[in-house]
């Protein structure tokens, strides 16, 4: 079941009332079997994996931890465990996520240097790729992740997870199971053991994240998804206007769609008290692409930082190390989001976007007079635009089926001819009246939110939280708002594929 | 986090009403608790107020539930709304606002000196709700006569959503009249000729009276249906809601997905069906199981819906009364059920390239009905030639192309009773041409065109932008030819 389902509307409270009931041991349990129902509700056999890498992994650090206790820390035992912890995890995920991708483009490039091989050029030319019907389970580039997370942490002296359960519960932790946010242990269990007290504020909060991740998925993000089919899946050139909806389109459609399925799962969470870290920070009006990465899917950004740009060296090794790190970390990073090129191609993108990023921060040092102007209300406008205009057409190769469709597409977006067949649907279907009637509810918010104003006695309570019956009739508004534009198809969830 | 609250207020009221409990008698101390209560609630109640009022604005700007049309009428069954925002998304997107005429456009009821005025009418493919009203083919006629004719001349469109003929003849004598035409155009559609003998059922757009025309008498037009369906508790309903129908955008998403679902939905139909007649369902329900071949029509797909309103329709008439009516009886071939109905159809009638007029064998009650329908169809044409000749205006009357018939697509019905529209076209002309009444086939020349050619002129069933000006180029000439002749 998906966050935004019926099913799901429905196992959510029933979930927290029992959870609520229990204390303790029994508490852990139920939250491991919730957890396990609600991703075994898509394919029993899904569990049968997860809870076979949780057992191994749980194993394994135990041994690691009592290596560590024994030889102290980097000892080689450890270091073997470790090693032998990493090559299952990502093994894993290279056979579910990337082995036919892998076979592919052996057998093409077996193919292309058969002719100028002297020796077995018949047997090279014959060369057919193993394809295998492997289903990808879903969520696992998430919990590999936190997988490599904890065993890493834990060869470098953190503690392991003694209960079996709290280690499970870390791993499959439903709200945060599919889409992540990735965890880390460390955090995540001292709130396991300590959950926040249950009280009125704790509920508002979490219902009322839920709803708005509920609202930015059903309202903005599946409209304007169900919209952009068409202009991704041409060949041929589409008109200038429907590209740039496409373009557009698509950037909003990932934010809204991503960061409401996180936020639908913070707020799953923070009704079971916990608080799960925070995945977005308003990353499509950041100027810096360097800050974007800091802003849009928080948890994997840091979680890249940390295993592998520090891994591979930082920034401790010069201007050029550091530059090749940025790369193939970003790289990676497109790799993570898919099995493909043009995925690969995305992250290589960002890569060299950082990168040059560097180099202008390096030049604007150098530089006064421009610095001045580069921080202006004017520079920083522009620098605004050029950030999400590049985020924007960067997307168009995520978004796009392979590389040509995604070339198609930035050319269309100057093709000034054609027919503009995206511009009708768009009004018809009201989508920009409910956006943009979002942005600017979402912004009065934060401001009544933040700010004392005239208002306060008629919409907050004496702690200056806003009323219950408030917060309800916006609860009214955002599910009317989300009947009336539901797209005429259902759109899965984008993330689900990674 | 509600839910919370509010048992917390009621446990407020509980121990607070249960200290004065011993001191009031017990009437009072239920309606302080009452009181208590409501004045906890009235906040929400307020709130939710307001948020229903914001979703309304928002709703109103998005041009989201505006697409409510109709309203109840005695006589006509159902009429335009008055002053109300329409925003049509079912099939094309067309922004516009009914007037208090009920047309699309203000209009004065006075014609300004030396204005040419013609009137259409006809059901939703002349209502052209799916385009822009300027994008209509009235409007785009109008251009290209004004032009060709080197004068005003004005098109209004009364088209309504659902209309069969007698409709349309009701809705000239009420409201036409009074903006003096100088032609009248009655659009010709799919079904209209059926429409005029048909139940209502459940969906507000099918609210018709009947028109009945038998042999030797004056033609009979019965509004009884319409008045028995504002009986019925739906009509009350939706009477005693108008307020909300026409002012209402939330009111109007439900309306919309109850349209959608009870016509598609036979689950949705069923349970309407069942609370609104539930005596007359479970007859219903228990006649048709009784048939030897329900089961059989089961296994055999779906059966279509407006074949099985047809069967229901027969079933509940009393040929052998219609037979006793009729000094003259309609002839009955020996071998009925083996006779074709080509005898409606006449043999100057060039054969269709697609979609020949069906040769279904019809059995003796159909041919009766058949010929019913068709004699009460002949019937209107002549009131309205009798009428618009009474007020010095002209009568034309064109046959729209329909999607059903120039390219089949699942789901649309083509035929009834053995007549597909090809059929009811001709049969149309026919009885123009013995009244003397210019005919125009609107059709003829997509019969020959490709399907890609045909696509394009269609959204789903009705006439999209492309399709409104090939009407108006097919008809322009013909049109052009009537203003000049005399009456």
């Amino acid at each position: 079941m998906i966050f935004s389902s019926v099913q799901y509307l429905i196992f959510l409270p029933v979930v927290v009332f029992i959870y609520w009931r229990l204390k303790g041991t029994s508490r852990l349990v139920f939250t491991v079997a919730a957890s396990y129902f609600f991703y075994m509700s898509w394919m029993p056999v899904y569990g049968v994996l997860l809870a076979l890498l949780s057992t191994i992994n749980w194993g394994l650090a135990r041994w690691m931890e009592h290596m560590n206790g024994k030889n102290g820390q980097g000892n080689l035992p450890a270091r073997l465990l470790l090693l032998a912890g990493l090559f299952l995890n990502v093994g894993a995920l290279c056979y579910y996520k990337y082995a036919n991708f892998f076979f592919e483009n052996l057998s093409l490039l077996i193919h292309a240097v058969a002719p100028v091989v002297p020796i077995f050029t018949a047997q090279l030319q014959s060369y057919q790729p193993p394809l295998m019907a492997v289903f990808l389970p879903l969520g696992i580039s998430f919990f590999v992740f936190e997988f490599v997370h904890y065993l890493t942490d834990v060869y470098k002296g953190d503690k392991a997870v003694k209960s079996w359960f709290e280690f499970a519960a870390f791993a499959v932790f439903f709200p945060s199971q599919i889409a992540g946010p990735i965890k880390r242990y460390q955090d995540f269990l001292a709130q396991l053991r300590k959950p926040l007290p249950l009280d009125k504020a704790l509920m508002a909060e979490g219902a009322s994240l839920f709803m708005q991740g509920l609202f930015k998925k059903a309202a903005i993000a599946d409209p304007i998804g169900a919209l952009i089919l068409k202009p991704y899946s041409m060949s041929q050139m589409v008109s200038g206007p429907d590209a740039w909806i496409a373009v557009i389109g698509f950037t909003i459609q990932i934010y809204c769609d991503f960061s409401g399925y996180t936020d639908m799962g913070r707020g799953s969470a923070l009704l079971l008290g916990i608080r799960l870290p925070v995945n977005f920070n308003l990353p499509l009006l950041c100027g810096d692409i360097a800050v974007f990465w800091r802003r849009w899917h928080i948890s994997l950004s840091t979680w890249l930082k940390d295993y592998v740009y520090i891994s591979l060296g930082g920034s401790r090794n010069g201007e050029w190390l550091q530059a090749r790190n940025l790369f193939i970390t970003m790289a990676i990073s497109g790799l993570w989001h898919g099995a493909s090129w043009h995925f690969v191609l995305w992250g290589a993108m960002h890569g060299v976007a950082m990168i040059i990023h560097h180099q202008w921060c390096r030049f604007l040092e150098a530089v006064p007079f421009m610095k001045k102007a580069a921080t202006g209300a004017v520079g920083n406008l522009a620098a605004i635009i050029l950030t999400q205009l590049f985020v924007a057409l960067a997307f168009a190769l995520f978004r796009a089926p392979d590389i040509p469709h995604a070339f198609n597409i930035w050319a269309s977006l100057l093709n000034f001819g054609g027919e503009a067949t995206l511009v009708e649907p768009l009004l018809k279907s009201g989508w920009l009246v409910i956006a943009g009637g979002y942005l600017i509810f979402w912004m009065l918010t934060e401001y009544l939110r933040q700010h004392r104003t005239l208002l306060d006695g008629l919409l907050k309570d004496k702690n200056q939280a806003f009323l219950p019956q408030v917060r309800l009739a916006t609860y009214t508004m955002a599910a009317i708002l989300m009947v009336a534009s539901k797209p005429l198809e259902a759109v899965p969830f984008l993330y689900f594929q990674f | 986090m509600v839910i919370s609250l509010e048992s917390q207020s009621t446990m407020e009221v509980k121990s607070g009403a249960k200290g004065r409990a011993d001191l009031l008698p017990a009437h009072d101390y239920n309606w302080l608790g009452l009181l208590r209560r409501a004045r906890n609630l009235a906040p929400y109640l307020v709130w939710q107020i307001v948020a229903l009022l914001m979703v309304e604005v928002i709703l109103s700007m998005a041009g989201l539930g505006e697409e409510e049309i109709f309203k109840l009428d005695k006589q006509i069954g159902t009429v335009h709304m008055v002053d109300k925002t329409v925003t049509w998304r079912k099939e094309g997107y067309a922004r516009s606002y009914l007037y208090a005429s009920g047309l699309r456009e203000p209009v004065a009821l006075a014609k300004a000196p030396g204005v040419y005025r013609i009137v259409l009418l006809g059901d939703s493919q002349t209502e052209a709700m799916q385009v822009t009203l300027d994008k209509s083919f009235g409007k785009i006629l109008q251009a290209k006569l004004s032009r060709k004719l080197g004068r005003p001349v004005e098109v209004l469109n009364f088209g309504v959503s659902g209309y069969s003929t007698v409709q349309e003849l009701l809705l000239m004598r009420r409201q036409v009249f009074a903006y003096a035409p100088d032609l009248i155009l009655v659009g010709y559609n799919a079904r209209d000729m059926f429409e005029n003998w048909a139940i209502p059922d459940s969906a507000i757009a099918n609210v018709r009276p009947i028109a009945l025309k038998l042999p030797k008498q004056e033609i009979v037009i019965d509004g009884s249906a319409v008045s028995g369906w504002m009986k019925s508790p739906r009509g009350k309903f939706l009477n005693s809601i108008e307020f909300l129908r026409s002012h209402s955008r939330i009111w109007g998403l439900i309306a919309a997905f109850e349209t959608d679902a009870s016509t598609h939905n036979p689950i949705y139909k069923t349970v309407v069906n069942f609370f609104t007649a539930p005596v007359n369902t479970i007859k219903q329900f228990k006649a048709e199981i009784a048939q030897p071949d329900y089961f059989k029509k089961l296994e055999g797909g779906l059966k279509k819906e407006l074949d099985q309103a047809w069967q229901a329709q027969i079933a509940q008439w009393d040929f052998a009364k219609v037979l006793a009516a009729t000094t003259a009886p309609v002839t009955k071939p020996a071998t009925a059920a083996a006779t074709p109905v080509v005898s409606s159809v006449p043999a100057s009638v060039k054969a269709p390239v697609k979609a020949p007029p069906e040769n279904i064998p019809l059995s003796d009650s159909d041919k009766l009905f058949h010929d019913v329908i068709a004699n009460t169809m002949n019937a209107l044409l002549q009131e309205f030639k009798k009428d618009s000749a009474k007020h010095n205006c002209k009568l034309m009357v064109v046959g729209l192309p329909s999607r059903a018939t120039l390219l089949p697509i699942a789901g649309m019905d083509a035929s009834t009773l053995g007549m597909n529209y090809e059929g009811e076209l001709a049969l149309v002309e026919k009885q123009c041409r013995q009244n003397q009444i210019p005919y125009i086939d609107a059709q003829a020349p997509a019969i020959n065109y490709s399907s890609e050619q045909i696509e394009r002129l269609f959204y789903t069933a009705h006439l999209n932008n492309e399709g409104q000006v090939y009407v108006a180029d097919t008809i322009e000439a013909a049109v052009a030819d009537a203003m000049k002749t005399g009456l």
